[in-house]
């Protein structure tokens, strides 16, 4: 096995700690928000963030912890990677911009509401951990390769170009 | 690229199928439980209530306490208390009544209140006024049993505290009293703020844990 082919091996394992490091992060940040009175407790949590109108707080309190746990699920299994992507980086940097409107901008004394019911308070850790959770997630997608494109020794390519069949006459 | 964001398209329709089936089964598995918080429309701003009764044009009738909290009933009051009373609700936040220093320490001294601290662990554990019971806003319902043990009537009156400031936290745990019916609750808005300035509370403060 040469150097190149360790340090791809080395990235794909990389990236694999990193989406199960996030994945996992998110649901169990799901698990403690779904539930009758989970979903009660966390549309309070969203509440507190003076960014919905508390009437529009339920319907995101009862559909975000899915939205977290599929995913997150999306993000472990390598071929849905990049959708798993797209969705938890979105809801990280949501989740960013929520806190540091409500907890920073505002100074609201809020919880943060991110793991259920008694998850501390929303502030600079939050955002800390926020961006901690990004990054990973950058990394683990920016590693990883597909396995069609690991056989065919391309770069990064999710879908590589294979050259075209001759016509039939 | 492309397949990917259909894929996202296709995992956000399906948690939104999740959160709808889910919230069924929740509704179902439970009858009779309150609905989601925030479902009812928050009480208007009930007209002022003048302090003389038109009646009998006299000051100290028994319609001088202004609306009891919530119910929008006139308050009784004793007959030898001073025209302007203490408990009177002279403002009101989401619907509920907004007690102030002297009212909380006469409930506090007449030992007629269930008291409930909204604040969270650390905040409780410090200090508390005595006999406060533990709803910590941020996992009001998974307290709530505590709350249903002690007060068995659901119009006996809970004086609900916070930290002070914006009192986000005392807001949120009467909201959800109210949809577990208790219908007699007041907030203590300036809460352990202006307990811990005034040094008024002496005896009735509890410390450690």
């Amino acid at each position: 096995m040469d150097a190149t082919s360790n340090n791809r091996t080395l990235f794909q394992t990389i990236s694999h700690i990193c989406a199960l490091a996030v994945g996992g992060y998110f649901l169990y940040a799901a698990w403690g928000k779904i539930g009758p009175d989970e979903a009660r407790q966390f549309a309070i949590e969203i509440g507190n963030y003076k960014i919905l109108p508390v009437a529009y707080t339920n319907i995101p309190a009862v559909i975000m912890p899915f939205i977290e746990v599929f995913g997150a699920l999306a993000l472990i299994y390598p071929p849905t990677r990049k959708a798993g992507s797209i969705i938890i980086g979105g809801l990280l940097l949501f989740f960013i911009c929520a806190v540091a409107y409500s907890a920073l901008y505002l100074g609201l004394k809020i919880s943060c509401g991110c793991t259920g019911a008694d998850s501390g308070a929303a502030g600079w850790s939050t955002i800390g951990r926020n961006v901690v959770l990004f990054g990973c997630m950058v990394v683990s997608n920016a590693l990883y390769r597909p396995a069609s494109a690991r056989a065919l020794g391309a770069g990064f390519e999710v879908d590589p170009v294979l050259p075209a069949e001759p016509a039939a006459d | 690229m492309k397949k990917q964001l259909s894929l996202v398209i296709v995992i956000l329709l399906a948690s939104c199928g999740a959160g709808a089936v889910a919230r069924s089964a929740w509704y179902n598995a439970k009858p009779g439980y309150p609905p989601m918080p925030w479902v009812k429309p928050v009480a208007k701003e009930p007209p002022q209530v003048n302090k003389t009764d038109p009646a009998t044009n006299d000051p100290k009738s028994d319609n001088v306490g202004g609306n009891d909290s919530l119910t929008g009933q006139p308050a009784v009051v004793r007959s030898d208390e001073t025209p302007k009373d203490i408990c009177a609700c002279n403002k009101r936040v989401e619907g509920f009544c907004v007690a102030e220093i002297d009212c909380v320490l006469r409930h506090l001294a007449d030992r007629d209140a269930t008291i409930v601290d909204a604040r969270e662990q650390h905040d409780y554990d410090e200090a508390r006024l005595a006999g406060a019971i533990h709803v910590p806003s941020s996992a009001v319902y998974d307290n709530m049993d505590n709350l249903m043990a002690v007060v068995p009537v659901q119009d006996s009156l809970i004086i609900v505290y916070c930290g002070g400031g914006s009192c986000e936290a005392s807001k949120n745990v009467g909201i959800v009293l109210r949809d577990f019916g208790f219908t007699n609750v007041l907030l203590y808005e300036n809460g352990w703020e202006e307990i811990e300035a005034s040094g008024r509370f002496g005896d009735f403060i509890e410390m450690g844990g």
